[in-house]
């Protein structure tokens, strides 16, 4: 088994390895292959827990609603259920044992009804009572819908790969040009793509080439490809055999490191005798850290500030996970832009996060910045508005049954489904901000998407143990993170407003010309 | 290129075949010399429409939503007459799933004004019970208001029906948004009902309207934009 980067838990390392091997009576042999000094604590953090036999587990999880939901429309799809029966047997799984009442009651009504304090749905129930009082799905068309939209694993929305639209690089996402040749080149319209599109060579997912700007290369199907374009369903592409393409991104990263391996690595970086384990290069590194910045104690965070260019940065150094990493960006922006820091930007990897401002930030109050209050107005606030209550209300809206992804006769595509949803949560949010799938998506993102929870042990955790380093540049343990400025966008609707006037400009520019 | 302007409500005047005409932030088209107000595809009852038809239990709040909108527009400009360019109701049962108390705000539009309801494809016979007159089409300073657009050049005609949306691009980013689509002859009005998605301004539907430069007006959240084809992208 060859793992590339880092193995994220210890646990998922000793399952990956050991279903490599196909064979019962030899084990199996792994090499790490760490893509940076970060990597390399981890790997060997991660290899120590396996010899020492300390897995790290997965914490319980509580039963959601939406996947409630679906449950029972199932039952109801399958025979007809008593509801206190039915409540009882619900609770007799781990997750749902400490389900109330009151909201297995709410459940039924929003399969029943969809849930919503204006009642007019009543006539067109989905599941109803009979004489003898047990609930039954409506009819035969009814069930054949639920079955056709079964499953609660919601898999990302992929495109299909396919050859073509090469003749005409497009010039989606490329930098403004004035050149006289580009300007008076005809641009094609849809279809004509659609029409010079050719042999499909497979499926990928949307996310993969909404990061991709036409032009680049990546690997598929053991070849190189050029992509040009995204239309619809289709990504057109080129091959590219001559080029070194930018290798695909999968979707191991987006798992945080387990608690357990982060506290490994804070200790491995503070204890001098454990670096001896380490490459040269990674021990020399941590000695120019503990020269130039400092090692923070296994219990403290470090922060770091220093200027560069024009601008200020905040370096700090959780080892939380980029979920949680995030969240704590986006909270710490927000009172830095109250604070009249005047935050730009910031960005994330699992070890660390920088911010970067307009004024210096040597001399906040880092004690009151980090304070753990921050996860609640501020994050109520800034949740509601953020892309990821969307994504999350879609997933809970497909596995409650509130939008289906197929019906009989016609199957909608990923990217519809997102349109939809979103125009749902805008009008559902304004008029019953408390219905059910809100408060399931709410619940979803503050575990799935933001990592609250860890957020919060973290902060209570430092409490009083921030260690600050006032620097006059970046120091070396820095260095890594600030390589990934630039690579990241920053999505959200103020994103989206921006976009919209510098098309603007643009355009009067072009007019006054 | 069509003539065009920010106006101080965030919305952008333009020269419409020689009418001056002020595009709203809300989709809404005002023609401020006839004291007129135009709002198109408001599908009402949309959300209804899917319990009723296939069980889908969509938020019951659609109506209510494009009611806020319109009153917020109505607040805003005091129109003598308000004219819907079609697909009002998102189909032919939908004036009767009405709640009572969204009917009885809709009723109430028509106090101190004219209502107009020009007939579209979901709903050919234009509202039963509600008040204002059902035409096919309706002609307004030179400009002809109708709910599909007719093929071919039409100059001054004003329409709905496709739905128009912009994806706007700049860097490496890009943004999906409701728009108005003209080329200062005729005009494309966006979507204004709450679940009303968009078809691209570049999607053949839109090919052979327009003679001029595309302008899309894309609705940002206090101010329209006006974006050159230069900007814009397929889906």
């Amino acid at each position: 088994m060859i793992q590339l980067a880092a193995p994220k838990g210890a646990s998922r390392m000793v399952q990956r390895i050991g279903r490599a091997n196909h064979r019962l009576d030899e084990p199996s042999r792994a090499i790490f292959v760490p893509a940076s000094r970060f990597e390399m604590l981890e790997c060997r953090a991660a290899a120590d827990a396996i010899l020492e036999n300390h897995l790290d587990g997965e914490p319980e999880r509580t039963g959601t609603l939406d996947v409630l939901a679906q449950h029972i429309m199932g039952c109801a799809c399958s025979e007809p259920f008593d509801l206190l029966a039915l409540y009882e047997e619900v609770r007799a799984a781990g997750p749902y044992s400490a389900l109330s009442w009151e909201d297995f009651e709410g459940v039924v009504d929003f399969v029943s009804t969809g849930g919503y304090a204006l009642k007019s749905y009543d006539k067109f129930r989905r599941i109803v009572p009979g004489a003898d009082g047990l609930w039954r799905a409506r009819n035969a068309q009814t069930v054949q819908r639920h079955r056709m939209n079964v499953g609660a694993i919601i898999s990302p929305a992929t495109v299909n790969v396919r050859i073509g639209g090469g003749k005409r690089p497009s010039r989606q996402g490329g930098a403004p040009t004035k050149s006289g040749a580009q300007s008076a080149a005809k641009p094609a319209s849809t279809f004509a793509d659609r029409a010079r599109g050719g042999r499909k060579i497979g499926e990928a997912e949307e996310g993969y080439f909404e990061q991709l700007a036409p032009g680049d290369t990546f690997v598929f199907a053991g070849q190189v490809w050029r992509f040009n374009s995204l239309v619809g369903a289709d990504a057109f592409v080129s091959p590219a055999p001559d080029c070194d393409p930018k290798m695909p991104s999968w979707g191991g990263s987006k798992f945080p490191l387990s608690t357990y391996l982060a506290s490994r690595v804070r200790r491995m970086i503070y204890d001098e005798q454990e670096w001896l384990a380490l490459p040269g290069d990674v021990q020399e590194w941590l000695a120019w850290q503990k020269l130039r910045s400092a090692l923070p104690l296994p219990g403290e965070m470090l922060v770091e500030t220093f200027p560069r260019g024009k601008r200020f940065y905040l370096v700090c150094y959780p080892f939380e996970g980029r979920l949680a990493h995030s969240t704590l960006a986006m909270l710490l922006t927000r009172r830095l832009d109250r604070l009249g820091v005047g935050p730009l930007g910031f960005v994330c990897n699992d070890y660390a996060l920088s911010l970067w401002s307009l004024k210096p930030m040597d001399q906040l109050d880092l004690d009151a910045l980090f304070d753990q209050d921050m996860l609640g107005d501020d994050l109520e606030a800034w949740l509601e508005e953020s892309f990821m209550m969307k994504r999350s209300f879609k997933a809970c809206a497909l596995i409650a049954g509130l939008i289906e992804r197929r019906h009989p006769g016609q199957e909608k595509s990923g990217r519809q489904v997102t349109f939809s949803t979103d125009l749902i949560y805008d009008v559902l949010r304004r008029h019953q901000p408390d219905h059910l799938l809100l408060r399931c998506a709410r619940a979803d993102a503050a575990s799935g998407l933001l990592d609250v929870a860890r957020l919060g042990e973290m902060l209570a955790r430092i409490r009083g143990h921030i260690r600050h380093k006032a620097l006059e540049r970046v120091s070396p343990l820095a260095v890594p993170i600030m390589l990934e400025i630039g690579r990241e966008r920053a999505p959200g609707d103020a994103a989206g407003e921006m976009i919209l006037a510098d098309a603007e400009g643009n355009l009067i520019a072009e007019a006054m010309a | 290129m069509t003539r065009f302007e920010s106006s101080p409500c965030g919305g952008l005047r333009i020269d419409l075949a020689g009418t001056s005409v002020v595009l709203r932030a809300s989709g809404a088209l005002w023609i401020e010399l006839e004291n007129t107000l135009v709002v198109a595809d408001l599908h009402f009852e949309k959300g209804s429409h899917y319990a009723a038809r296939f069980g889908q239990m969509l938020p019951p709040y659609d109506t209510r939503e494009t009611l806020d909108r319109l009153d917020h527009e109505i607040t805003a400009l005091s129109p003598a007459r308000l004219v819907f360019l079609g697909d009002s109701f998102h189909d032919a049962q939908g004036e009767a799933r009405l709640a009572g108390d969204d009917a009885a705000r809709l009723a109430g539009l028509a106090r101190g004004r004219d209502l107009v309801w020009a007939v579209g494809n979901h709903d050919e016979e234009g509202p039963r019970v509600l008040p204002g007159q059902v035409i096919d089409e309706m002609t307004l300073l030179g400009l002809v208001l109708r709910h599909e657009p007719r093929a071919g050049l039409q100059p001054g005609e004003v329409a709905g029906h496709l739905h128009p949306a912009a994806r706007v691009s700049s860097g490496r980013s890009s943004v999906r948004r409701r728009c108005f689509v003209t080329d200062g002859d005729r005009l494309i009005l966006p979507a204004f009902g709450a679940f009303t998605g968009g078809l691209n301004v570049l999607d053949q539907a839109f090919g052979g309207l327009f003679a001029g430069p595309l302008l899309a007006a894309a609705l940002g959240k206090q101010k329209v934009h006006a974006i050159g084809r230069r900007s814009l992208r397929p889906d």
